[in-house]
């Protein structure tokens, strides 16, 4: 229980009314645990969940280090992840068991995220683009995560996304489909719209909370959502079962923003408000603000789980941070690897990927919490659709876990090769290294009983 | 293994195996509906329940409901289907709160404002009289129905608990009040559960008299009813068929309608796509940031002009008359004095018809170049309701190697690939009718070469020929299938949902109703208000209660 809790927004209110905002204010005393161990109210450090996603995957067979175990070295495709390698483990060669049914980019993405064979929707007989109606049967890991761990913080999730999803169809031409797009989903035909902007994302997570008394306002807002839910449920009981799912999602979106509005949050030591760091045309500096942002989240305690989707299942985004143009390639990334396979282009492009993954990290890494960083009580998952974008390959998967998760990851990181095995061990791993008690993670062929062996400790 | 060049901005790498090559178009000997009679022996009707307004809904309604507002843009699905079935994640809840407050709080910013809507002046003290009367007043047009006791005191209770948390503040009080019927599911989700006709048959319902008033408003207007509509429903008139067929009548006799019916194509299109519209500028120079909403703007203007002035869909396909604004005319090449409303015009002799309109042509194309097979699906698709069959397995889209040939007409770089055996099957289908549209650019510019190379248009539609896009546009005006296409929109659009086999017959007299009424799809709505399937619905198990 907490017993010392101060408002979210006291706390805020007084960081701002120390001065101008900026990054490095001194830090409010009475939010301080003396020992810097705990929240300000005194309970325990939380643990966190995080995806970093990006599409179209890397070169199988090719990425992996030589070595397994602790001391892999961080070579090749991997050399971004050089400042982080001691944080970050590496799961290879586990081939993920998808059908081959529908459109692999989806099978790929809602196959290691949310451990299933996609959900097609009934509507669909026969249309060409089965992406635009398939969803995940069940919810993806993060969501999973989330049900455990976000207990009251104000943001139950929060989805972000770096690159223009491969479709904004989503929702129109009749097509209901959702994985191609969006990969946090709380169920089947639901997703999470993932804030693009890092200066909305900023506004999202400390704009709201302003000098002077907006208290009253705050309860106001929370009553009129009391009497919603009062609708809600005399309209609950008339429903059929399909929808009475859609209206309780509903009414947890409610809950959700009532807890924002009235909820007692206690931040840690490094807890400040940040500057709104705008919003870069650069994918680069628009995936690092994003990161840098989710850091203090987390540190604030604002919320303890995040989706990142650099990129969407299948993108034909273009990578101009690298040079890799729509009219230098003639065409868009993910057909140009199509058409070349791995040539200089290629593994640029995908080195890049793994970099930024390595950013994100390293930016959980950079704040100081307890005797280490943010990033100690974080399992972060970073992983993509496909481990081949040339072909649809989906042997050697590429997963990586970052993060100490209090302890229960191991440190230094290491590499294991699956040798062909489930990859779906790895979200197990990183759900039960956050302490989300499951004892299996998918569905179907894709259930994981066995979390990757020497990965947790 | 296999390279199939799907066109250059074709964003396909489809493995299905799912699907046939069939057409869903129905050619079979349909019977018509029992119109206005009871229900059926054999139920007829598609499933309901929950339908969230699509964002244009959500807008619409909440001016009728308010008057004159800013409403900002909000909701998860936009298509009518997709929301009668999605769901919505917390992120969008937060976007109807923040919705509801702000236009509330526009509402009642000033003392003029919320004394001209309210018509009365609130008490801070619960049973308020003119609470009580505003409450029940908005609940009726945004809840679409006449709200219970036990609403009202919930509402009204909550503006004197407000207004006293805001210190006394009654004003404040009956505006979060308002805010708050304009987040409830009731006003959120058009609630269609109906009453079951038999205890017989708990799943099959009729649907009440307010949800089909509903129903019938938010497909010709889009919005709410008005109260003339829901007073029809207090007075027990809808479950006539001819007085509701009168209300049908008067909703397509009034200004508004068209904002429903053009709606449909704008979902059908997906012609919101047009308002944040990219190309790419060093492609094709005359592009900005304006011309899309342009371009949508012209063919909402074309659509209302075919639908509801001429009145016949076929026109649609082979119309001279534009519409265009300043930059539109420049587009198109039309020469006169235009400024930035949209002027009636005839078209230049290269264009006639949807299929050479810019927006039509923009959407359906890539960013730098035009993509012929994209083209030719959707009109395969979203005009003719034909599906295209899925890519051979294993088949991994390549582009052709950049040959030391020379530039290439989209032609030449496609007929490479349809001599494919294992790609022809599906390019057959789309490329030929794409490639009828060469002519213009992917921002829907007219061209006469490609690269410096001649364009040929030409091409045939089910084994007939066509010279050039204006042929193609008047061999649809005859196309059987874009007629069975459209009724079968509307009927989706109509009902949130795809329709099963049990519907043909509807689908059937759909189609007869707008051949028989020499294409006006107006006429074809009264046809789809009187059927059983539009007044009546089959539950899933999964549905019941």
């Amino acid at each position: 229980m907490r017993s010392r809790s101060i408002k979210r927004r006291t706390m805020l209110r007084g960081i701002l009314g120390a001065g101008a905002v900026s990054v490095g204010l001194p830090l409010l005393e009475a939010m301080l645990d003396s020992h810097g161990e705990a929240l300000a109210d005194g309970s325990p450090l939380p643990l966190r969940f995080g995806v970093w996603f990006w599409g179209n995957g890397t070169h199988p067979g090719a990425w992996a280090p030589a070595t397994q175990g602790a001391g892999w070295e961080a070579a090749g495709l991997l050399a971004g992840l050089a400042p982080v390698k001691d944080n970050v483990s590496i799961i290879s060669g586990g081939t993920l068991p998808v059908k081959k049914a529908y459109n692999p980019h989806v099978e790929g993405s809602v196959g290691i995220l949310a451990g299933g064979n996609p959900l097609l929707h009934p509507s669909f007989n026969g249309q060409a683009n089965n992406w635009d109606f398939l969803t995940v049967p069940s919810p993806s890991v993060d969501q999973l995560a989330a049900a455990h761990l976000a207990e009251s913080t104000p943001f139950r999730t929060l989805a972000l996304g770096v690159t223009p999803v491969h479709t904004s169809n989503a929702g129109s031409n009749n097509a209901p489909g959702t994985a191609i797009s969006y990969i946090s989903h709380p169920a089947p035909y639901v997703f999470n719209p993932p804030i693009m902007n890092p200066s909305q994302l900023f506004a999202e997570l400390f704009g709201m909370f302003t000098p002077g008394e907006v208290e009253p306002e705050a309860l106001a807002r929370s009553k009129v959502l009391d009497a919603i839910r009062e609708d809600a449920a005399a309209l609950r009981g008339r429903l059929g079962k399909y929808d009475r799912t859609r209206l309780d999602l509903h009414l947890e979106g409610i809950h959700e923003l009532q807890n924002r509005l009235t909820s007692m949050v206690a931040g840690g030591e490094s807890c400040v408000t940040p500057l709104d760091p705008g919003n870069s045309d650069s994918a680069r500096l628009r995936a690092r603000a994003m990161a840098e942002l989710v850091a203090m989240a987390f540190a604030c305690d604002l919320s303890r789980v995040v989706s990142l989707e650099f990129s969407s299942p299948a993108s034909h985004v273009a990578y101009p941070d690298i040079g890799i143009t729509n009219e230098g390639l003639g065409t868009s990334f993910h057909e140009y690897e199509h058409a070349n396979g791995y040539d200089a282009d290629v593994i640029k492009t995908l080195s890049y990927f793994v970099e930024l993954y390595g950013e994100f990290v390293a930016a959980l890494r950079a704040i100081p919490e307890g005797d280490g960083t943010v990033l100690d009580r974080c399992c972060v998952l970073g992983t993509s659709d496909v481990s081949g974008g040339w072909d649809h390959a989906m042997n050697d998967f590429p997963l990586f876990v970052a993060g100490g998760a209090g302890g229960a990851l191991a440190t230094p990181g290491i590499h294991v090769a699956l040798a062909g095995g489930n990859p779906c061990r790895v979200p197990l791993s990183c759900l039960k290294a956050v302490g989300v008690p499951i004892d299996s993670f998918g569905s179907e062929q894709f259930v994981a009983n066995q979390p990757v062996p020497g990965l947790l400790l | 293994m296999l390279g199939c060049y799907q066109g250059a901005e074709f964003a396909g790498d489809g493995t299905g195996t799912t699907g046939t090559t069939s057409s869903i178009a129905s050619t079979g000997s349909d019977e018509g509906t029992d119109s206005g009679e009871e229900p059926s022996e054999t139920p007829a009707s598609g499933p309901t329940g929950l339908r969230l307004l699509t964002p244009s809904q959500y807008q619409n309604s909440v001016i009728d409901v308010l008057g004159t507002v800013a409403v900002p843009a909000v909701g998860q699905w936009r298509s009518s289907i997709a929301a009668a079935q999605g769901g919505v994640a917390a992120a969008t809840v937060e976007t109807y709160e923040e919705a509801a407050m702000t236009v509330s709080a526009e509402l009642f910013a000033s003392e003029e404002t919320r004394l001209a809507f309210a018509g009365c002046t609130p008490g801070a003290v619960a049973d308020d009289p003119c609470v009580t009367e505003v409450v029940a007043r908005v609940g009726r047009r945004a809840w679409r129905r006449s709200l219970a006791t036990d609403e009202i005191e919930r509402y009204t209770d909550l503006a004197a608990e407000v207004a006293g948390i805001l210190g006394g503040d009654a004003w404040g009080g009956l505006q979060y009040a308002v805010a708050g019927i304009l987040q409830s599911p009731n006003f959120l989700y058009r609630v269609e559960l109906g009453t079951p006709v038999s205890d017989d048959d708990p799943l099959y319902v009729r649907l009440d008299d307010a949800e089909l008033a509903s129903r019938l408003s938010y497909l010709i207007w889009n919005s709410t009813p008005d109260d003339a509509l829901l007073d029809a429903v207090e007075l027990g008139e809808l479950s006539d068929v001819d007085s509701l067929t009168a209300q049908v009548d008067r909703l397509i006799d009034s200004p508004r309608a068209g904002d429903g019916i053009v709606q449909l194509f704008v979902d059908m299109f997906d012609l919101d796509t047009l308002l944040s519209l990219q190309k790419d500028p060093l492609h094709l120079p005359t592009f900005t940031p304006t011309i899309g909403p342009a371009m949508r703007e012209e063919l909402v203007h074309v659509l209302k002009d075919t639908l509801l002035v001429q009145r016949d869909y076929r026109r649609l396909f082979d119309t001279q008359g534009g519409f265009v604004d300043a930059e539109l005319a420049a587009h198109y090449g039309i020469e006169g004095v235009f400024d930035a409303s949209f002027a009636p015009v005839t078209l230049p002799e290269t264009r006639g018809g949807l299929l050479t309109l810019a927006g039509f042509l923009a959407i359906n194309s890539g960013e730098a170049s035009t993509s012929p097979t994209k083209r030719g699906l959707t009109i395969r698709e979203v005009l003719m309701c034909q599906l295209s069959p899925p890519p051979p397995p294993d088949v991994v889209p390549e582009l052709p190697e950049p040959g030391d040939e020379g530039p290439k007409t989209k032609r030449e770089l496609l007929e490479a690939h349809v001599s494919d055996p294992a790609c022809a099957g599906c390019h057959a289908f789309s490329d030929p009718i794409g490639l009828g549209l060469e002519h213009y650019d992917a921002l829907g510019g007219y061209r006469e070469t490609d690269q410096g190379l001649q364009i040929d248009p030409s091409g045939e539609l089910n084994g007939q020929p066509f010279a050039d896009a204006i042929e193609l546009g008047s061999l649809f005006t005859e196309e059987p299938a874009v007629v069975d296409c459209v009724v079968r929109n509307l009927y989706r659009y109509a009902t949130g949902h795809i329709e099963q086999v049990e519907e043909q017959p509807t689908i059937g007299a759909l189609r007869e109703g707008l051949v028989g009424s020499g294409y006006d799809l107006t006429a074809v709505v009264e046809v789809l208000v009187r059927s059983e399937a539009f007044r009546f619905a089959r539950l899933s198990s999964e549905d019941s209660p």
